[in-house]
């Protein structure tokens, strides 16, 4: 018979596998990794379930947690990975993200994410990428919804500057 | 989460984007065109589920008295006794926290309680940071109505606490005992639909568990407006703290890809004392209430806070508000262009400026004026100019251009 525990977390299984499962391949982007790491995501967390609070965090925000610090900690141990979000805590930028303009020939695309800073494009990442609201990040990172809006809304700033075309426009309209 | 909801949240921060919304999608669908595909083998994950099984059978339960277990089943009795007798006592404390209509806490801390405010302006970008949508126009702000501000000599900053309220704890655990009866959010799938199973197959769970809703079940925004005020009252919280709904036009931002297809979100401003908590251009933060059209039961609503520190600072002068005003307040133009065009402001109200503080780790509300823009022009990215009312963010913000 099935206990309690295996029946809720079953159902948490079944609702997030796919999201925790997309936001480490996004960060490992090698598919045997992230199954080893996911593995050791769900795991940790079935292990871990009694610790879980509902009146303190969603399950997804504490599952997305556990995968973060899973990823933290692989790439605190391997280096050789490609990573775009946790880049600075191991490996050099610059190296990151040249090997994905090589990999993927996105090389507009990567420009626009380096002119960010380092804490701006995790966010950008999480947003867009992971598609996670402000709240859901602000419980992952452990840092405020106001200063994640504030930093997000600088980042467009950012992005919205890097405009060659409108420069033209508005040149040729205050002629 | 799709780019137009995005982009509309970004609106609400800093409504000046929306005139670049163009190339904001542009640059958003190229960051998203290099996501990697991460289509999962699902071979992998049967596996992991199975893995999952066999785990919890390898954990065998101890039968000693003081293991883990059972000594943790004991204390709970003990913590029982012992809550038991300290609840009575405790909820007179608990209800004075958590119900603001007479019971909002707002502690006063010494004068200066948060320290020197003028590191805020560098802190938050936003001194001498701002700089016209259109290179090459400067803008020069007047106030014409009566200049003699009368305001007391020392202004009230206020910073949120962290608190939690009854209503958080009533909606957690309204989720975890719909949890334990359905698991997750299909207890109010199966209020639509009966043959709604658990746990919901995996391969089917859009369109038998969580199907999404058609037009005919959408709720009107003023429906809506009065089931949160019902809640608000039957949780008696005051509602004080909110003003008008920001979004009447747009709470049905619910698609099929997206998790909640039920839920309509509505934004409603935040007030303070009858004023509202505002961005660096006037826009109004809000605080989101999510309700269950199916249930019409409130599904999550991020209440304000309601425990406050207060600290008093010396007022601006008059003269230093008009002069900030005339560059553009928080957020002054820097063009070093000549060319200047002369912008008119209509009567000011106060408001609070939230500005992230410890590092980006907390928030605190500047007392400031919102001046509005007179016949705006089409070049101009606000609505609105807001000077801090606090004089040494006034001169810093002063020194800043």
């Amino acid at each position: 018979m099935k206990t309690e525990k295996h029946v809720l977390f079953s159902t948490h299984y079944r609702d997030y596998f796919s999201k925790i499962y997309s936001f480490i391949y996004y960060r490992v982007n090698d598919r045997a990794m992230a199954e080893d790491l996911a593995s050791q995501t769900f795991l940790k967390g079935y292990e871990r379930y009694e610790q879980f609070d509902p009146s303190k965090a969603s399950f997804k925000t504490w599952i997305y947690k556990i995968a973060q610090n899973t990823l933290i900690d692989h790439f605190r141990t391997h280096t050789a990975h490609v990573d775009l979000v946790y880049a600075e805590e191991v490996v050099a930028e610059d190296n990151i993200l040249n090997t994905l303009i090589t990999q993927e020939n996105h090389e507009r695309a990567h420009k626009l994410l380096k002119k960010l800073s380092p804490e701006q494009r995790r966010l950008v990442i999480m947003r867009l990428w992971d598609e996670l609201s402000y709240q859901e990040i602000a419980a992952i990172t452990g840092k405020s919804e106001a200063s994640l809006k504030m930093a997000f809304v600088r980042a467009m700033n950012v992005l919205k500057a890097d405009s060659f075309g409108l420069f033209l426009l508005i040149l040729l309209t205050n002629r | 989460m799709k780019n137009h909801d995005i982009l509309q949240e970004l609106y609400r921060l800093d409504p000046s984007l929306q005139r670049y919304e163009a190339q904001l999608l542009e640059r958003m669908d190229e960051i998203k065109s290099i996501r990697p595909t991460a289509s999962y083998d699902p071979d992998f994950y049967k596996q992991l589920y199975q893995k999952i099984k066999d785990y919890e059978a390898s954990e065998k339960p101890s039968f000693n008295f003081f293991s883990t277990f059972n000594f943790m089943k004991t204390f709970s009795w003990v913590a029982l006794l012992l809550v038991a007798v300290a609840v009575p006592g405790l909820y007179g404390v608990h209800y004075y926290q958590t119900h603001p209509s007479t019971n909002s806490s707002f502690v006063a801390v010494s004068d200066h309680g948060f320290g020197d405010l003028s590191i805020l302006i560098e802190m938050n970008g936003l001194g001498g940071g701002g700089e016209s949508s259109f290179p090459g126009v400067n803008y020069e702000f007047t106030y014409n109505g009566n200049m003699d501000f009368d305001l007391p000599e020392t202004m009230e900053v206020i910073k949120p606490l962290v608190a939690q309220t009854d209503i958080d704890t009533f909606l957690r655990d309204k989720n975890l005992t719909d949890w334990y009866q359905y698991g997750a959010e299909y207890g109010v799938a199966q209020l639509r639909n009966p043959e709604a199973q658990f746990p919901c197959p995996f391969e089917a769970y859009e369109s038998i568990c969580s199907p999404a809703i058609s037009e005919s079940e959408l709720v009107s925004a003023d429906e809506l407006v009065s089931i949160f005020n019902e809640f608000l009252d039957d949780h008696h919280f005051s509602h004080e703290f909110y003003g008008d709904l920001v979004n009447p036009n747009g709470l049905y931002v619910q698609t099929p890809q997206d998790d909640y297809l039920n839920v309509a979100t509505l934004n409603f401003e935040f007030l303070i004392d009858g004023h509202s908590i505002n961005g660096p251009l006037g826009q109004p933060i809000v605080f989101v209430a999510s309700i269950d059209m199916v249930s019409g039961e409130v599904w999550e609503t991020g209440v304000p806070i309601q425990n406050y520190e207060i600290s008093q600072y010396e007022t601006s002068s008059s003269e230093m508000i008009l002069d900030n005003a005339s560059v553009g307040g928080f957020m002054p133009f820097v063009s070093q262009t000549t060319e200047t065009s002369r912008v008119s402001l209509g009567d000011p109200e106060i408001i609070y400026v939230q500005a992230v503080t410890e590092n980006g780790l907390g928030v605190i509300y500047i007392p400031a004026y919102r001046f509005p823009v007179l016949g705006k022009p089409d070049t101009l990215d606000r609505d609105y100019v807001t000077v801090p009312l606090v004089a040494e963010m006034a001169d810093a913000l002063d020194q800043s251009y």
